[in-house]
This record gives C-alpha cells, structure tokens and sequence, in this order.
C-alpha cells in the first residue's frame, strides 16, 4: 500500500464562546487519502464538512482549537512551523471555493490573479508567467485565453470565472486539491463541465481532491470513495460505486430517500424529521438518535464507533439488526 | 367550487413580453396554470424565470401581453388599495430566501396576524395556519433570526397562505434548504395543494423538484419557451435538445462526469 497523501486522525475542532466556554466542531475525524484519489465529503448544516478542509489548510478561526492530526505526505500539519505551512499552502495544497467572485480581486485583471504567487513567491519572469497562465486556462477550456487574460472578473460569467478559479490552483501544481461546493453557485449544464475538467485534471496530473458537497449523487459521481458526515462526524464511508445499494447507516438511507427524483414522482418523500445539529448540539449518545427511526434507549446513551460493516465503515448501534430487517423486507 | 371556477384557469399568460433597455428578457411567453394545478418553470441563469414571476406578483410591469390570474387581467398596475387586496388574496409569492423577505422584529404568529388583519379575515385562523405548516408552539412565538431555515420557510409558507390565495407563486422556494429539510417541505407544500385546492406555478434550476411537486412544466432558455407539458412527457422523452441537455447534467447513479 502506498503512503497516504492526507491523512485525518482524530481531528477535533473546538471553538472558544464568548461566555468562556466551547463549542465542539468536529469530533474525531479519521480519514485517508491515497495519492490522486477522489474523495467526497457529503453532509447538510453542522456536518463540519467546511470545518474539515479549514483545518486541513490550517485555516480555522481564531478561536478554534484543533486536536489530533492532519499528516500531509506525513508531516503534521497542524504543528508546522511558519515556513513549512507556507510552502504546504503555497504548492502542497490548492483550494476551489463556492463562490469564485468572493475569492477573486475584482480590481484587478484574471491575468494579475493568475500570475500573482508566480511571479511573487517563485520569482517565474512575468512573460513566463503569463504563457503558463494562457496555457491553463486553456486547459481548462477557456476559449480565446490572452483575450480572458486582460479580462476583469466583472466582465466574465461565473462559469468561467470557476474555470479561471481552477486555472489559478493549477498553476500552483498541487498535489491536493479541495474543492468545497466547488459548482453549487453554477447552473447545472455548467457544474458538469466544471466537474468534468476537475476529474480529467485530477486524472491527468494524479492529484487527490477532497470534494466537499451537500450532493450526494454529484460526490458520488465524481468521487470514488464518500464520506457521510453528521454533526462532526463520520457517519458511513463507503466506495461510490457500492453507497446506493449498500448505505447502511439510518442518516444515509434518509438521505436517499430525502431526495426526489428526477425519474419519478414518489407519493411521499421519506423525510428525516427535525432538522440537522451540530457537534456540540447533540447528546451523549448517536448524534443522529432524536432524528432515527430505529433509535432506541441505548442509542440515546451510547456513542457508536465507525466500525466495518459490509464493505464499508459505519457509526451506528443497530446497523446489523437494520440491515437485516431491511433485507427481509426487501426478500 | 362552482362550475364556472373549475373551468377557468388560474393562471393565464399571454404572449409576455418583458425588455430592460435592449435586453429582450422574456421573449413571447404564453402559459395556463389550471385551477388547483401546479405548474413547474425550469431554467438556467438569465433565463428569464425569475422575471416572469416578478410580473406575476406586479413588481414589473410586463412590456407587453397580458397575465390573467384567476380570470381578472392584471397587466397593468393596480389602482388603488382595494385592487391591490383583491390581487394579493389572488395571488401570493414565497421566496428563495426567507431570512430577507421576513421581518425580523416579528414572530411568526405576529407576520401571520397581520396579513390575517389587513384581508379581513379571522385572527382566529392564525393557528390553523401554524398548524397546517408544522411549525410547534415556540417556534410560532420565535422571532425569525431564532428559527432555522426550513421552519423560516414555513412561516413564510404560513403568512403567503393567510391571505387566502387561489394561486401561490414559489420562487426557488426549497433551493436553500439541506436535503432533509427540503424533503419535509415539498411533503408540506403536496398536503397543502391537496388539503386546499390551491394552484402552484414553481420557479425552479431543480428538474427533480419539479417533477415531485408538480404537474406540468415550462422549460424556458434566454426568455424563451423551449417546450412545455406534462412533466412525464417533458422529462421522460423531451422533444428538445435543450431539455435533453438539461436533463442529462443532472447527476444521477451512472452518471458520468464526462459527457
């Protein structure tokens, strides 16, 4: 087996209130990710999937304490000193955001953005730098890139300027990208080429991507493994191709049956009652209990371990006697 | 119901056409929204679906064609208050984002009292109304900013209801909200269609959505219709490039990310 390139163990965010208390984010997360593998991060509000590539990248709130570990090709990143992290930041890792306006200088042209760290952190002559900008942007299929170069962001669609978003990571090489609701802003013809130009450069270059959604079928698409998570937590992990006939944990089977589909009209969708919590919100036991069918007492008092369960890892109590009945129904 | 409201349609468009200066918005739009029929408009950005039913509502003002709601003409602005009433107990709209079209001063109960008060109606009705749309007794009495956003969405469904309306506008209504929360909604929204008779016309980017919700729908591209019928027809074998092209963006298990 090869050394990961990312790897969670144990991440815990807490953040400070102002009343001198805490709050828990994040609890516990274990994840790995092999060189140039996808893979997805779903949740609703609260899951802490946000909170999961901010403290990858070292990026949390002030007031935010995070425990346990971020290995990036081994190295804690949690711990790196100013140096380090700068390098990590500026090459090991590459972030796409939501909304490309809220992360682009809109005063100055795509040409500026994109050469920036170029020519400033690693003194590439800006001729150069330019040629390379052109080049990925039309890697990333951007028509006419000199055109797109002298271009303000104001004066291109927001297709394109995710486009120019994912040009500007590139550029950096990165071994990792994260991209977080990288397409959810965009229309749904343009978040498949979007989508499509990650995989093939995730493919082509052999970068891992942590693909951050509230889509299932969308990270399911574009991952190979998928991460559920629930108030902070892991709930089920399973491989992409599997989830749909596999998903076992009560949060991921009422994500399913929560989302109508486009094929047919269901009398009733099965909806999960309440609303999603966060970390801190939720009691001693299953954080998803108040909110599961098949809770019982001991659900409410006992934490659940992510342990194996047919071929993936589920964080549930009963996931076997659950199993079973579902299979008898189905039978 | 009387027979003759049976037969009209609630909603009734007419070759609508809407420019700002030189961009030609919505460009010859005719559609009907029979009664208590529910009606999907699907579209990307700038496609013109958000205008349609901005003009609905009358916070534009069509450029030409005319827009029948429940028979009565309201092309051109009201005049005077007692029109006004008239049209908002016809027609009603429920926004994308229910934290901007709320009051923050107000609870639930109060936003629902008001509208209760300015039609006339029985405040007594205001808890039927809580009722009707699952919100508990705390959250009635919660302000906006204390509510998350499905049960802000559900005072806004609740307040939208209180004037009594044949038809209700919802723009993006369910976009916003996460994916169990939008479940509980569309299941609120089909016991309230069903329970009162009211006409939906759904503006929405979300082909599944519409398909759950309603009956029929429009796809529109650049102000234009691109077709429109029954959802089964429309989605299941679209005659329309567009629609085709649409459809298959949407992720589904299968689904490739490389077209």
């Amino acid at each position: 087996m090869t050394a990961p390139l990312l790897e969670l163990a144990g991440l815990t965010v807490d953040i400070a209130t102002e009343d001198g208390g805490s709050r828990t984010l994040l609890d516990g997360v274990d994840l790995t990710l092999a060189p140039g593998e996808a893979l997805g991060l779903v949740g609703e509000s609260g899951s802490g999937k946000s909170m999961t590539v901010r403290a990858i990248t070292r990026l949390l709130p002030r007031t935010a304490t995070a425990a346990g570990a971020v290995r990036f090709e081994g190295e804690d990143v949690l711990t790196m000193g100013a140096g380090r992290l700068r390098g990590y930041r500026d090459s090991g890792v590459g972030l796409v955001f939501q909304d490309p306006r809220a992360h682009i200088n809109p005063t100055r042209k795509i040409g500026a953005f994109l050469i920036e760290a170029l020519v400033g952190n690693r003194k590439v002559p800006k001729r150069e730098a330019l040629a390379r900008a052109a080049k990925v942007l039309a890697e990333v299929g951007i028509d006419d890139p000199q055109r797109r170069l002298r271009q303000y962001p104001h004066e291109v669609s927001g297709g394109m300027l995710q486009r120019v978003m994912i040009a500007s990571v590139l550029l950096a090489e990165p071994r990792l990208i994260l991209a977080d609701e990288p397409t959810t802003a965009l229309d749904v013809t343009i978040q498949r080429e979007v989508v499509g130009i990650l995989d093939r450069l995730r493919r082509e270059r052999g970068m891992g991507m942590v693909f951050i959604t509230h889509d299932l079928d969308l990270a399911l698409a574009v991952c190979g493994r998928v991460a559920v998570m629930y108030a902070g937590r892991i709930v089920e992990l399973r491989s992409a191709d599997t989830l749909h006939e596999r998903a076992a944990h009560p949060y991921t089977l009422g994500l399913l049956g929560s989302r109508p589909s486009i094929d047919a009209r269901v009398e009733r969708l099965t909806a999960i009652p309440g609303r999603p919590v966060s970390a801190f919100e939720s009691g001693p036991g299953c954080a998803f209990a108040p909110r599961c069918s098949f809770a019982t007492a001991a659900c409410e008092t006992t934490p659940p371990t992510l342990t194996e369960f047919d071929g993936g890892l589920v964080r549930c109590l009963r996931v076997e006697e659950i199993h079973a009945a579902r299979t008898e129904v189905k039978a | 119901m009387n027979a003759v409201d049976a037969q009209a349609n609630a909603v009734e468009v007419r070759g609508l056409n809407k420019f700002f200066k030189a961009h030609h918005a919505v460009v010859d739009v005719d559609f009907d929204v029979p009664a208590g029929g529910s009606l999907g408009i699907v579209g990307e950005s700038g496609s013109g679906k958000t205008t349609i039913a901005r003009m609905l509502v009358g916070l534009e003002r069509p450029t030409s064609g005319t827009i029948a709601v429940t028979g009565r003409d309201r092309s051109r602005p009201a005049r005077g208050a007692r029109e006004r009433g008239r049209r908002a107990r016809e027609l009603q709209i429920v926004f994308q984002d229910p934290y901007t079209s709320l009051d923050p001063s107000q609870s639930a109960r109060a936003a629902i009292e008001e509208v209760l008060r300015h039609h006339g109606r029985d405040l007594s009705l205001t808890q039927e109304l809580v009722d009707q749309v699952g919100l508990t007794e705390r959250q009635a009495s919660a302000r906006p900013r204390d509510l998350s956003g499905g049960q802000r969405q559900r005072v806004a469904i609740a307040r939208a209801l209180a004037a009594s309306p044949k038809v209700l506008v919802l723009d993006e209504a369910v976009s916003a909200l996460d994916v169990s929360i939008q479940a509980q909604v569309l299941n609120l929204l089909a016991d309230i269609r069903a329970e009162t008779g009211i006409a939906y016309l759904l503006i929405s980017h979300d082909l599944a959505v519409v398909r759950q919700l309603c009956d029929t729908v429009l796809v529109l591209r650049r102000g234009r219709v691109v077709e429109q019928g029954q959802c089964e027809r429309v989605l299941d074998a679209p005659a329309e490039d567009y629609t085709r092209a649409l459809r298959e963006a949407v992720p589904v298990p299968g689904w490739s990310v490389n077209a």
